[in-house]
């Protein structure tokens, strides 16, 4: 044994880290957007199967069991799986397991087995990729960019299914969107262990975006952390006896906050182009929804 | 299915608050590393700054996003070297290739201070000693991390803990 990562944990975290992070992306960010950008294709293009964040306690067994037979029906073996892809985290897999549990549960037969079919092309991709210690083709940087773009429109119909098995508080997606938009994604992320998921639901008009995020009331965002903290516009208010933060950054990009201690939850939304009054409509759709049910 | 190369994706799709969702969870690592080589708080935030600002510019570089944690560190113990040789000129101390102390056996048990840590060890030996210790690289890592050949990455590391021995209450190597 040795003490050096105690030793290095005694170097103490300065509170000042956040904002220098944040002026650092800020930056970066102001450069990238004089430049054009990448073409998407070249970007992100291999895969990996890395899960972000664990945690997950399951406490009954049925989905792990029926879907730990699943997994192996589907890709062999979990040895296989663990060699080709360096994964060997058991909560990798129990995610996993609960992932296709309920992917067959919500999809039809047939888009489960094309779900399968393209979950399976893409990890033979990634294997022969890492048996061989690689980077990937072009041809296979674009086949694996196709597959899992294609992965997601499955994913999305079963992804607040399964971030709601994870959260305590009631999920919930706007009864009303601005003229002209209509939503890209859903999904959820989990950040640290045993923390509850953020769902993110993202909305476009071609040309702008907007999103949302939803998460428990006593997690801290990162927008608010960082890029809300310098607005040079800023107010808290009520409406229909709700609680609302809004702010407008130097970049005029426009954010809004929706405050629900009573259900245990907030709502964040970032918008490139909407008015203070269309971004409280979407809020008020999501949050009266619930109230009044 | 929570899959890390979303956040990534995003990321390199220009999506700042993917890259802070990222950034965040390695951050206190990073500074520590930084402040390892800078020794004072103010040049460490200077380098999480720097790294920050690097690693968002250049995240559509990133072509595996298993190794983003290790881009990450790669950056910040650059940035902390550039800042170091930017305040004083400093001369670099060649690694002496020939110079191998103890066995090659991995499991090394020492107590060290963070004193000693900070102020005993070259640039070099310090990158050995928190890659191999506070990030648990492997030594082949280590070498194809720092593009040395495996045998220095060895030397230097023994060297750097005979360097620190003096000071140890304890050090056993090889046991």
């Amino acid at each position: 044994m040795n003490n050096i990562k105690e030793e290095f944990k005694k170097i103490e975290i300065p509170n000042e880290i956040n904002n220098r992070v944040s002026l650092g992306v800020h930056q970066a960010k102001s450069e990238k957007m004089k430049k054009k950008r990448t073409p998407k294709w070249l970007l992100g293009a291999v895969a990996s199967v890395m899960i972000l964040g664990t945690g997950f306690t399951f406490g009954g067994s049925y989905i792990a069991g029926a879907a730990e037979t699943l997994f192996n029906q589907l890709f062999d073996s979990r040895q296989n799986f663990e060699e080709a892809h360096l994964e060997k985290d058991p909560e990798f897999y129990h995610l996993f397991d609960q992932s296709l549990a309920l992917a067959e549960e919500v999809l039809t037969e047939e888009e489960f087995a094309a779900y399968i079919q393209l979950l399976k092309e893409q990890f033979e991709i990634q294997s022969e990729i890492r048996k061989e210690n690689r980077e990937p083709t072009g041809e296979e940087a674009a086949r694996l960019h196709r597959i899992m773009e294609l992965e997601r429109s499955y994913e999305s119909e079963f992804a607040l299914k399964e971030a709601q098995q994870l959260a305590s508080y009631s999920i919930t997606t706007p009864t009303y969107l601005p003229e002209g938009y209509r939503q890209d994604n859903e999904s959820f992320s989990i950040e640290k262990k045993g923390e509850e998921p953020v769902i993110e639901l993202d909305f476009s008009n071609g040309e702008y975006k907007f999103s949302t995020d939803q998460l428990g009331i006593d997690k801290k965002h990162g927008l608010e952390e960082y890029t809300w903290k310098d607005a040079k516009e800023s107010e808290s208010y009520s409406l229909n006896g709700i609680e609302f933060f809004y702010v407008k950054t130097e970049e005029n990009f426009t954010g809004m906050r929706v405050t629900l201690p009573e259900k245990g939850y907030k709502i964040i939304m970032s918008a490139d182009n909407l008015s203070k009054k269309e971004m409280e409509k979407v809020l008020l759709s999501m949050v009266e929804r619930q109230r009044n049910s | 299915m929570i899959i890390i190369n979303r956040l990534v994706k995003k990321a390199q799709e220009g999506d700042e608050k993917a890259f802070l969702k990222l950034f965040q969870q390695y951050q206190e690592d990073l500074y520590r590393i930084a402040y390892a080589y800078v020794k004072n708080q103010n040049d460490a935030l200077d380098v999480i700054q720097e790294v920050a600002y690097r690693s968002f510019k250049k995240i559509d570089t990133l072509k595996n996003p298993e190794y983003f944690k290790t881009w990450l560190t790669k950056i910040a113990i650059t940035c902390s070297i550039d800042l170091i040789r930017k305040n004083k000129k400093v001369i670099q101390l060649k690694p002496e290739y020939e110079e191998f102390f103890g066995s090659e056996d991995e499991d090394v048990s020492l107590s060290v201070t963070l004193q000693d840590l900070l102020d005993q060890l070259n640039e070099v030996e310090k990158s050995i000693v928190i890659l191999r210790f506070y990030q648990d690289y492997s030594f082949k890592e280590i070498a194809d991390f720092l593009d040395l050949p495996l045998g220095t990455a060895k030397s230097v590391l023994y060297r750097a803990l005979h360097k620190l021995r003096k000071n140890f209450k304890e050090v056993r190597i090889g046991e």
